[in-house]
């Protein structure tokens, strides 16, 4: 395949940290089947955070549309905050409003210094959190494994009393735990007072099953989410669930907001704390190296634009539309979109497989058509 | 391991089920979340606006934590 027309690009992720402060049991940086974060510097060199700016500030002066810029680790605010404050203050400085900044953290290094300087570059706030504590500490644990619910609250609790905390706090990012039940988690972050909800599976593949997948015709998770969606629709004030917003919208013939689900594609790129320009960093979970590109893309060496013209750029890209024949005979592949490639993987087929959760997404799909089959007059 | 095939990309299934309806009828009782829900994909569909969601905020496509 030959470089071509460049692919606009709508989220830039940056790995500003490849270490964590903490060592939840399921997460895909570091207890799945990559290990490239013992190659990586530990967080971004002044030298990466500069090229990095001047690289999107290129990038967003050569494609004609916004793109969303995301703090991401390990966790991110591991970076000092002189650098922190040097990348943040960059990026607002060179990037129009539209580009959204954000940061997705476990909120335990959320100081007031921090979040002032969050709040000055107008970034918004992201926490991952998994419910309340005995749900929380059975899988985010610290490195003495103990749990980190009360020190993610205590970051919420700043956050929620900062000045800015309005614009500031943009809601939780959950990983769903099957065994549990989903009415108990919703009431206990709507009474945080979150502003949004998002939920993810467990990472995990054909070769390696998510943890409280039975098989691949089980449907644990689907279930789950159905009994959120239940929840969801019966709460008199409801708070904005992401999966299950994309779900009733790709339904009703209108478009999902993030990756994973429908049939647009996401054009996604990751910046390394070397600098290195990688694949989706969830492909890290299927096997070591998985998410890095055989061409030496960095920031410091290449421009963006050139990575979203190369051809190796457009087949990850197209990466998000399943090849496996069940999945093109499918009718529901409108709407979970073939789910997201991590979760085809298996060692013999790589991606060329259904996601291991399909049965999942199939049940879930098909209470929600019965929903609005009842509830919406045809 | 099997590459990825982009021929076949151009091949996909087609949900024939999907039902727009998204003229709620005066009286109707619909959960608020459903009502905000088809509101913003008429939006989307009809006049091409972006939806409000509070969340939109942070409009990035990463699905990840």
């Amino acid at each position: 395949m030959s470089d071509g027309e460049s692919i606009p690009i709508d989220t830039v992720l940056l790995k500003t940290a490849s270490r964590c402060n903490i060592a939840c049991s399921y997460c895909y940086v570091y207890r799945l089947g990559d290990q490239g974060w013992l190659r990586q510097p530990p967080t971004m060199s002044q030298s990466t955070v500069d090229a990095t700016v001047r690289r999107l500030d290129e990038l967003r002066q050569a494609q004609d549309r916004d793109f969303a810029v995301v703090l991401h680790g390990g966790e991110p605010l591991l970076l000092e905050e002189a650098l922190l404050a040097r990348l943040l203050n960059g990026l607002r400085d060179r990037l129009p409003t539209g580009c959204t900044l954000s940061v997705q953290t476990n909120a335990t290094l959320l100081s007031d210094r921090r979040l002032d300087m969050l709040a000055d570059a107008g970034a918004t706030v992201s926490v991952s959190l998994d419910g309340p504590a005995k749900i929380n500490d059975a899988r985010r644990v610290g490195f003495d494994g103990g749990g980190t619910f009360e020190a993610t609250l205590a970051g919420i609790g700043r956050l929620q009393r900062h000045r800015a905390a309005e614009r500031l706090f943009s809601g939780t990012l959950s990983v769903i735990e099957p065994s549990t039940e989903p009415r108990e988690v919703y009431w206990f972050l709507r009474g945080l007072g979150v502003p949004a909800m998002g939920f993810l599976l467990p990472d995990g593949n054909h070769s390696r099953l998510p943890p409280g997948k039975a098989g691949f015709d089980s449907h644990e998770a689907g279930a789950w989410l159905a009994g959120l969606f239940d929840v969801y629709m019966s709460d008199p004030d409801p708070v904005p669930i992401r999966v299950l917003d994309d779900l009733v919208k790709l339904l009703l013939g209108g478009s999902a907001a993030k990756e994973g689900m429908g049939r647009d594609l996401n054009a996604i790129l990751i910046i390394d704390t070397d600098g290195a320009v990688t694949k989706n960093d969830t492909l890290k979970s299927t096997s070591d190296g998985a998410d890095r590109y055989d061409e030496p893309w960095t920031v410091h060496t290449h421009s963006l634009q050139e990575v979203s013209r190369a051809a190796a750029f457009r087949e990850h890209v197209e990466m998000q539309h399943p090849t496996a024949r069940q999945c093109l005979r499918c009718p529901e592949l409108s709407v979970c979109g073939g789910g997201m490639p991590l979760y085809r993987w298996s060692d013999e087929r790589g991606f060329d497989n259904p996601s291991v959760y399909c049965a999942d997404h199939l049940f879930l799909i098909s209470r929600v058509r019965r929903y609005l089959d009842a509830h919406l007059p045809g | 391991m099997k590459k990825q095939r982009p021929s076949m990309i151009s091949e996909p299934a087609e949900s024939p089920v999907i039902d727009v309806r998204l003229d709620i009828p005066a009286g109707a009782e619909l959960s608020p979340a459903l009502r905000r829900l088809v509101e913003e994909v008429r939006l989307e569909t009809t006049a091409k606006s972006c939806s409000a969601s509070r969340y939109d905020r942070m409009h990035n496509r990463h699905n990840r934590g």
